[in-house]
């Protein structure tokens, strides 16, 4: 029922081969996107029908007008409260219905209606509607609606006005060097910051409608003739086929439309910065945009990717390339430091210098557990001071931070009940974890951390190799919306790896990324 | 699907050959806190079975001095000190190394133990016999420093650490680190050594240590029975037995010939005859082995190049003719310590100077007639010895304090 609302020259013919097939249980899926009484697709276009539909609701208004006082010209204004901004509405739809004097000439009202669509009720954004959901759809997302019953059309005209929160510095994703706007939960305002980043006419916003209940609009974000045509149907379709009530959590597209849904790794980024989105959509990838979700999403998603942080272009190139790295060293840091300390303290001894294993020794004297179980329980002792600080308040952040972290700390530390060698490993392990640049991934970073120092307690060196081949087969077996997620570390070419652990300057980045497969390869000369 | 299945193996497979069994191929899991981290390993013949061997180990002692009970079990009590020394017997290394176990509260940790120190006595019985377990065992290292103890057993030397005053294997790192600033000493490692005795015509030397009694220059009397640990030079083994000790001049010569020297100190005098120090700087020996038909002779070409460290007179020697007499006294005191070094060598009949080597390698065909009759050949070898001398430069001051132009020229 809901098209995809713009005229997308795309082949719709998706290569199958190309994207793993997925979603085989669902099949193919009915469309109508909200549960409708049977009879209520034949139901006319009329005030009455409307109020059958709409009439319980104290938040919508349904207001009999005569146009320039004349009787016989009858039309009823339908809104909902709250929705729409009253001001517009009064000054350019009711104003000029009520006075200007051209509209009563025509004693019709099909020669009336003619006449409004063609700007005698000066508004720019209007719609004639002729078939009763498209009105109704309208009206619920902050259109005001003129009936005309005998004609069974209505002419719906945007007013939106409800209260929306502003364009503000972004909070988790922030940088001291460029861009500081934000994606809002509006989709129109997010849809205009895009805009008016990348002005190119061929950029495509089409939007669909996901959710049953809740309707909530997807905007698919592309350049037509540049993005692989492949990866925007692909996109489509598997929007298409979510069926779900409510679109109101990034878990219901993201767990939607990730293609495996056995890995804890993101396969689409995430990102609240319209900066980076853009950039993103500029090199080929495709952006999903939700309406009432601040963060946009970026499709497909790889390593290299999510290890990129928006500010790496906006300082020098070496530098940018220093940090990048020691970026990828702190993801191998944070998987694997409390393993390898697991492993070398009670398997592996030689491997540690002399004085370091005596100053070991010398500060876990005393402390009754093993080192496996000290590290671990102090792995979980970090999850939970993460876990309690999301949770509390702001205002009491604070004081978890100091008597969670600090006093805690210190009185376990002096009571001899952890060494404070595991707790300076287990810090430095979560501290380089708030390094990834991307949410979802570290989250799964510390996931696998952890699978990791168990193996590691079992087996020492050996057990990690296990883990960190496992965790490697598991990377090789991703795939996002058909790239591999490795990519472009698994390509032999090594033709996109300018911008991967290092960041070559600007000028070497001449082409877009080999794995999207873009139309047009070329984005400089 | 099978992917999940195989990785969910191996983990199900990891969890089930846990470290805990006895059987099992996976490592076993040990605290370090449980393990004794010994540094230094000492072997000796025993001094009441001489068919035993008693091995000593040492390592320093926790801070709750939870090695008491081992204290009692051995009958030897840590005075305060800081240092557990303990020692075993057996019929091999490994037996002895094994009864540790019997009564140490602690697991022996083989890992660390950075010199391994052989008795004079055990030396001159059989190096092989005390070193095998050394070089085979795989939990020990093969780049541990390796040293004799002259004139005392291994046990003696690490039981100096029990008094708490020194820690034997700590004091060891310190005088290795410095051994470049006198050249009359080297180091060794194990594998170094394991290389050197296959070597069928060259024979080693090892570092040797000796107890000594304090310094009494500058000493109280009554302080002058403390006890230090000095280094001694090489000892000079044949046929991996150990003949004899290189004193200094002797060790240095040795380092000499065999490209050794990083710097060290000569005395000479200027032509007032008053000390000069020159402080060697660079050295570099060349051994060139030269053919007269079948006989064949060492040419040694050494060059060495000193800066004026120190003078005792206030004349100027910054000139060339003092310059030269200076350059001619060195040339002669590196000539006589290389001089030195090839007399003990060919008094013993030993090639610790590596010079079979050299020769090998420069004449890989004349060596293989040679190499039948070394041992026959290699005492009377002719030396000869170039010295290329320079006195390079001096530091900040070229003119001594109260110097006076023209004076003592």
């Amino acid at each position: 029922m809901f098209k995809w609302h713009s005229a997308a020259n795309n082949p719709s013919k998706g290569d199958d081969m190309f994207f793993k097939q997925r979603n085989k249980k669902n099949g193919p899926q009915e469309t109508t996107t909200c549960e409708q009484k049977p009879d209520e697709k034949n139901l006319k276009l009329t005030t009455e029908a409307l109020r059958s539909v709409l009439g319980e609701n104290s938040d919508v208004t349904f207001k009999e007008i005569y146009i320039n006082s004349n009787k016989d010209l009858r039309t009823t204004l339908l809104y909902v409260e709250g929705m729409i901004n009253t001001k517009t509405v009064n000054d350019d739809i009711l104003k000029p219905l009520i006075q200007e004097s051209k509209l009563s000439e025509d004693r019709s009202l099909k020669g009336l209606i003619k006449l409004i669509e063609y700007g005698t009720v000066y508004h720019a954004a209007h719609k004639t509607r002729t078939a009763i959901n498209d009105c109704i759809n309208d009206v619920i997302n902050g259109s005001a609606a003129l009936i005309f019953d005998s004609e069974s059309k209505a002419i719906t005209f945007d007013v939106k006005g409800f209260e929306k929160r502003a364009i503000t510095e972004p909070t988790s994703e922030n940088v001291q060097k460029g861009a500081k706007d934000v994606f809002v939960e509006t989709l129109r305002v997010n849809t205009a910051t895009i805009r008016r980043r990348i002005k190119t006419p061929k950029l495509r916003i089409v939007q669909t409608i996901v959710g049953r209940q809740s309707m909530t609009a997807v905007a698919v974000v592309y350049i037509d003739g540049l993005t692989n045509n492949h990866l925007v149907d692909e996109v489509k379709k598997r929007l298409d086929n979510i069926q779900i009530d409510e679109l109101n959590s990034p878990g219901h597209i993201e767990e939607y439309i990730s293609d495996s849904r056995t890995t804890m790794f993101p396969q689409i980024a995430a990102t609240e910065r319209p900066d980076r989105f853009c950039s993103n959509i500029v090199s080929g990838m495709v952006g999903l945009i939700i309406d009432g979700l601040p963060t946009a999403y970026i499709v497909p998603a790889t390593i290299n990717q999510l290890m990129q942080a928006p500010e790496d272009y906006a300082h020098n190139y070496i530098v940018s390339s220093f940090v990048r790295s020691s970026r990828y060293f702190l993801m191998f840091l944070t998987l694997f430091f409390p393993g390898i300390y697991i492993s070398v303290a009670t398997f592996h001894h030689e491997m540690i210098p002399k004085d370091l294993a005596l100053s070991i020794v010398a500060a876990k004297e005393g402390v009754p557990f093993p080192t496996f179980i000290e590290v671990l329980a102090m792995l979980f002792a970090f999850e939970i001071l993460l876990e309690a600080g999301l949770r509390l308040p702001k205002t009491i952040g604070q004081a978890l931070s100091i008597v969670g972290a600090l006093i805690l700390g210190e009185a376990a530390v002096a009571a001899k009940i952890v060494s404070p060698s595991v707790v300076i490993v287990v810090a430095i392990t979560g501290i380089a974890g708030f390094t990834m640049p991307n949410l979802d991934f570290s989250n799964a970073l510390r996931l696998w951390r952890l699978i990791i120092a168990v193996l590691s307690c079992i087996a020492g060196l050996f057990g990690l190799t296990i883990g960190s081949l496992i965790l490697l087969f598991h990377y090789c077996t991703l795939e996002s919306f058909g790239v591999p997620y490795l990519s472009p570390f698994v390509t032999a070419d090594g033709k996109s790896w300018a911008d991967t652990v290092f960041r070559l300057p600007l000028f070497l980045h001449k082409k877009r990324p080999e794995e999207l497969h873009v139309t047009n390869k070329r984005r400089q000369k | 699907m099978k992917k999940y299945l195989l990785a969910g193996v191996l983990l199900v497979f990891s969890f089930l050959m846990n470290g805990c069994g006895e059987k099992t191929f996976l490592p076993e899991r040990k605290e370090l806190v449980d393990l004794e981290l010994i540094e230094a390993v000492g072997i000796d013949k025993s001094p009441d079975n001489p068919e035993d061997i008693r091995v000593t180990i040492t390592s320093k002692m926790d801070k709750q001095g939870a090695g008491a009970g081992r204290m009692e079990a051995t009958g030897q009590a840590a005075q305060g000190g800081g240092a557990v020394v303990v020692s075993s017997e057996g019929k091999t290394v490994s037996e002895a190394a094994r009864i540790f176990q019997t009564y140490n509260k602690k697991q022996v940790f083989w890992g660390y133990a950075d010199f391994f120190i052989i008795g004079e006595e055990a030396a001159r019985e059989d190096l092989i016999k005390y070193l095998d377990l050394l070089s085979r065992g795989q939990a020990l290292r093969h780049n541990a420093r390796i040293f004799i103890v002259k004139d005392a057993t291994a046990e003696e030397l690490l039981a100096i650490s029990k008094t708490g005053a020194l820690y034997v294997p700590q004091l060891l790192n310190i005088l290795l680190s410095s051994t470049g600033l006198m050249s009359v000493f080297g180091r060794l490692e194990l594998i170094e050594l394991m290389g050197r005795l296959d070597d069928e015509y060259s024979d080693v030397i090892i570092p040797a240590l000796r107890i000594a009694q304090k310094d009494p220059i500058g000493q109280k009397k009554d302080e002058s029975d403390e006890i230090e640990i000095r280094l001694e030079g090489y000892a000079v083994f044949k046929d991996a037995k150990l003949i004899a000790f290189a004193d200094k001049p002797e060790s240095m010569g040795i380092n000499f010939i065999t490209n050794k020297v990083k710097s060290g100190v000569v005395n000479v005098k200027d032509s007032t005859d008053r000390e000069v120090a020159l402080e060697i700087i660079k050295a570099n020996t060349k051994i060139i082995p030269r053919f007269d038909g079948d006989t064949v002779s060492v040419l040694v070409k050494a060059a060495v190049e000193s800066n004026v460290a120190e003078m005792h007179s206030t004349i100027d020697i910054f000139n060339k003719d003092e310059l030269e007499k200076l350059e001619e006294q060195q040339a002669a005191a590196v000539k006589q310590y290389m001089e030195t070094a090839v007399k003990l060598a060919q008094i013993n009949n030993t090639d610790i100077l590596d010079i079979a080597d050299r020769i090998y390698h420069k004449h890989p065909v004349k060596w293989q007639s040679l190499k039948g009759r070394w041992k026959e050949i290699f005492p009377n070898i002719r030396f000869d010895f170039e010295v290329a001398s320079a006195v390079k430069r001096t530091y900040d001051i070229r003119q001594p304090n109260k110097y006076k132009a023209g004076e003592g020229e």
